[in-house]
């Protein structure tokens, strides 16, 4: 069984480092352009990226240092994802990281990964776009995908004299006697039954505490939604438009490939409430990504591979970073109309967010407040790494059904729809 | 002077209500201009030939539009320019745009960085040619005296309704009642209205909201020359002040060079080779036959009596693209009801109308041969309408699903770009696609509201 973890590196360097760090920052992905990334060989690896994330001279009266963040997506525990980095990675790491005071000055594998567990941080909610499906079978079936198409064009003439029942056979066929194929004819991993059985009872568990809860649940949250709703109301706004040379560096970075990462960080709102709704929201978006939004759709918004909130900063701050498809205009068009409400929750409680209306309403429908907002606390990402930088989501998931639908015994009408995949 | 609907059609050019397809010649005239005064007597000279939305059936029409460059080069300060997008500000041919519209700015032939500055665009329209050239004339002597140069000079003759390939262009624009001709409201199509804030800046968009654009403090607009926006009644303006861009527009300009022999070429060829008729893979390839009439509707052949039968969904009607391949170009253009969320539904297509544009193109023949396209698109937010649609539906290879599908007619292709061509049992695929259409040439300009060409030309700022 696999079930993805999210491995997140945070560690503080000096000011008067930063401008070197930028240098190997850009160094590292340059070596993802030329593929010669040792990431690369890094097994279970779905995407990793390096960023800067500028410091703050005053939040709250503390100031919060520059640092770099190393964050991964990966099919294994974050303890081998950071053993493997030790030994494979180990010139990304030491380009990079050796500019943090602490890091050791001549290491090895061991002394590197002693140096990352401790500055690991735990982020509580991450998205992945299908729980169990993994780097391996996403890159097997992409190359099942690419090479029935291929056969498809070359046996055209043929083929097509068939029913597609006919065809659908004929095509399992050759796959079955094609050794580097045939892995197809056995349906991917499923989640076990145990996991599955667990994780309805974790659903069950907690809608039987709100249920058994909900007079205290109504008797706190009044209250407190109402105190919330006189902070919107009273907060103080302003329209903060993005500066047009750093949307062109940070344009610089993006639509390169068929995917885009996106980071930004955000102070959030001083005082008790703030940091405690904060909190609340993140452990509730945690629990429905894990048990509701796990198939490929966050509340419709299909083109997220990963994404993650990480507080860090005493919860001073967060940290939101996600990979997607498209345009940056696109995603954020996708949030304005399909995801409002869910941005409201978490970001309404943050500097500098348009206005909200009781945590849900307004906000984000603001639209060029909103777009403005996000260009203004994005970070760019300075080396991002996917091991299929060019396939959608929705590519991934035709890839999955087509493999899906190879081993079955199929009628026409089922073989016309499974041929319309290719 | 608000009409009955509010739009005041007297203060907006005219290009927003029509395209002039009663005046056949038409002229884009673009210059540089020299020192800002004289660039200011240069609009104040013009501002009065400018046609507005409210006029009639006028022998000669004359529309201005300026790019950032052009605002700035009359001294109007950054802090203004700076209200306006920034993709306006930048321009079209800024590094990172360029790479995002598909474009390769080494094969234009104006507008890039390096060649003549495009400051102001002047379009003309005209019955006759010697009306148009007596009229351009008028407006070259006026540029001339403030002190400006020729930049670029597009001429084109519009004598039937087909665009260059052959096939009849313009049907699907969108429907915005407000801008709409009488004989369009009386019989309105079937399609979902467009709000007018969509297409012009000031009024309410498609969120209910007025899109950003340059508001005033009162005190650069001494002369009161510009419409008012009282406090309160704008959120991204909450204090109010003078509306430069009200009834005002962001006009796109593009030359796209069209390949005719070569497309007829390939067609032939590729139709040969597949066993399809070679008329029917040009459809495919465009989504609807030379007559206009769509695929969907008409999957079989050409029928000249469906060109205007534009009531049909995708996803309802031909939800895998049997009839109108997923990756057509005009089905790319406008997906209509195929998008997420549930395609097939309201909300898809309230998620399609959030990327319109209104075009106003029109078709050119040059003495060498050279046939091509004048694209003018209106829109009021160039991210979220015409670069969303070039990059996020025409460019994108991963459209609707696909793998490595590019717009067959107009799509930068790649290594691996296929035309999918679905079929039963089994799809078509064209590769080795050439390029059929190439940018020629672009500029971003502001199509200012008559009251806001006045200001911009006095300078009283």
């Amino acid at each position: 069984m696999l079930v993805q973890s999210a491995v997140t590196i945070r560690a503080s360097v000096p000011a008067r480092s930063v401008s070197a760090v930028e240098v190997a920052l850009a160094d590292t992905q340059h070596d993802v352009l030329a593929r010669t990334t040792p990431l690369a060989a890094i097994g279970g690896l779905h995407f990793a990226r390096l960023l800067m994330v500028p410091g703050d001279p005053d939040v709250e009266s503390r100031a919060i240092p520059d640092s770099i963040m190393y964050l991964a997506d990966v099919d294994e525990s974050p303890n081998r994802h950071l053993r493997a980095l030790s030994e494979q990675a180990g010139r990304v790491l030491d380009e990079v990281f050796s500019y943090c005071e602490d890091y050791p000055a001549a290491p090895d594998p061991a002394q590197r990964y002693t140096w990352l567990c401790a500055h690991e941080i735990v982020s509580t909610t991450n998205y992945v776009n299908t729980i169990g499906r993994g780097v391996e079978q996403i890159v097997q079936e992409a190359a099942l995908h690419d090479w029935l198409e291929d056969y498809l064009d070359t046996h055209r003439p043929e083929l097509s004299t068939l029913t597609p029942a006919e065809v659908h056979r004929t095509v399992r066929l050759v796959v079955e006697s094609t050794p580097q194929m045939s892995f197809a004819i056995h349906p991917a991993p499923t989640m076990p039954v145990a996991y599955r059985v667990l994780a309805l009872l974790q659903v069950a568990i907690v809608l039987a505490v709100l249920v058994v809860a909900s007079p205290v649940v109504l008797v706190v949250g009044i209250p407190w939604m109402l105190a919330l709703h006189y902070l919107e109301k009273t907060d103080w706004f302003w329209t903060q438009r993005p500066d047009a040379a750093s949307v062109d560096r940070l344009r610089s970075q993006e639509d390169q490939f068929s995917y885009n990462p996106f980071a930004a960080v955000g102070v959030i709102k001083s005082g008790w409430l703030r940091g405690r709704t904060v909190a609340i929201v993140l452990r509730a978006i945690a629990f429905s990504v894990r048990h509701v939004l796990n198939k490929g759709s966050l509340a419709g918004v299909t083109m997220i591979h990963f994404a993650r909130w990480v507080q860090v900063d005493d919860q001073r701050r967060v940290v939101f970073c996600s990979f997607y498809d498209g345009s940056l205009e696109s995603y954020m068009d996708d949030f304005i109309d399909k995801l409002w409400w869910g941005l409201n929750l978490v970001f309404s409680n943050g500097v500098g967010y348009p206005r909200t209306d009781w945590l849900l309403f307004g906000g984000a429908r603001n639209e060029q407040e909103f777009k403005d907002y996000l260009r203004c606390h994005q970070l760019g990402t300075a080396m991002s790494y996917a091991a299929y930088p060019t396939l959608t989501t929705s590519n991934i998931i035709n890839n999955a059904e087509v493999r899906a639908g190879l081993a079955a015994n199929l009628s026409d009408a089922r073989a016309s729809q499974w041929l319309a995949r290719l | 002077m608000a009409g009955a609907t509010g739009a005041e059609l007297d203060d907006m050019q005219g290009l927003l209500h029509s395209a002039f397809r009663t005046l056949p010649n038409a002229c884009f005239a673009m210059y540089t201009l020299g020192e800002a005064a004289g660039g200011r007597r240069f609009l104040s000279r013009i501002a009065g030939r400018v046609t507005s939305a409210s006029a009639r059936d006028v022998p000669v029409a004359t529309q201005v539009a300026l790019s950032a460059t052009g605002l700035r080069a009359i001294g109007l300060p950054d802090a203004v320019v700076g209200g306006f997008s920034l993709e306006f500000q930048a321009g079209i041919a800024a590094p990172q745009r360029s790479r995002f519209l598909g474009d390769n700015l080494g094969r234009w032939t104006w507008g890039m960085p390096g060649g003549p500055r495009v400051d102001v665009l002047v379009c003309t329209y005209a019955r006759t040619s010697e009306e148009l050239h007596a009229e351009v004339a008028k407006v070259d002597a006026a540029a001339a005296e403030g002190g400006g140069s020729d930049a670029k000079r597009l001429e084109t003759r519009t004598l039937s309704p087909t665009e260059p390939f052959g096939f009849l262009d313009g049907i699907s624009d969108p429907f915005v009642p407000e801008l709409a001709s009488r004989a369009q409201v009386a019989n309105p199509p079937a399609a979902q209205p467009v709000p007018l804030g969509e297409f012009v800046l000031g009024y309410r968009d498609i969120y209910g909201l007025l899109t950003q654009r340059p508001v005033l403090p009162h005190s650069v607009d001494p002369a009161n020359l510009l419409p008012t926006v009282p406090p309160g009644t704008d959120q991204g303006n909450p204090e109010g002040g003078a509306d430069l861009g009200r009834n005002g527009s962001y006009l796109v300009l593009r030359t796209l060079g069209q390949d005719t022999a070569g497309f007829d070429r390939y067609v032939r060829e590729q139709a040969s080779a597949s066993g399809l008729d070679a008329e029917l893979l040009a459809a495919k390839m465009v989504g609807r036959w030379r007559s206009g009439a769509s695929l969907v509707m008409s999957p079989d052949r050409d029928r000249p009596y469906l060109a205007d039968a534009n009531d049909f969904g995708y996803n309802v009607d031909d939800p895998r693209g049997l009839r109108c391949p997923i990756g057509a170009h005009v089905r790319r253009a406008n997906p209509r009801d195929s998008l997420d969320p549930s395609p097939g539904s309201a909300q898809s297509l309230a998620v399609t109308d959030r990327h319109r544009i209104m075009r106003r193109g029109r078709k050119f023949i040059d003495a060498d041969g050279t046939a091509g396209l004048h694209f003018v698109a209106l829109n009021a937010n160039l991210g979220r309408q015409f670069e969303f649609v070039q990059h996020t539906w025409l460019n994108n290879p991963k459209f609707g699903d696909l793998y490595d599908d590019v717009d067959p007619l107009v799509g930068p292709r790649g290594e691996r770009s296929v035309f999918t061509v679905p079929d039963q049992p089994l799809r078509r695929r064209f590769a080795g696609l050439p390029d059929f259409v190439t940018t020629l040439g672009g500029a971003y300009l502001f199509l200012p509201g008559l009251r806001a060409l006045h200001y911009l030309s006095e300078g009283l700022w």
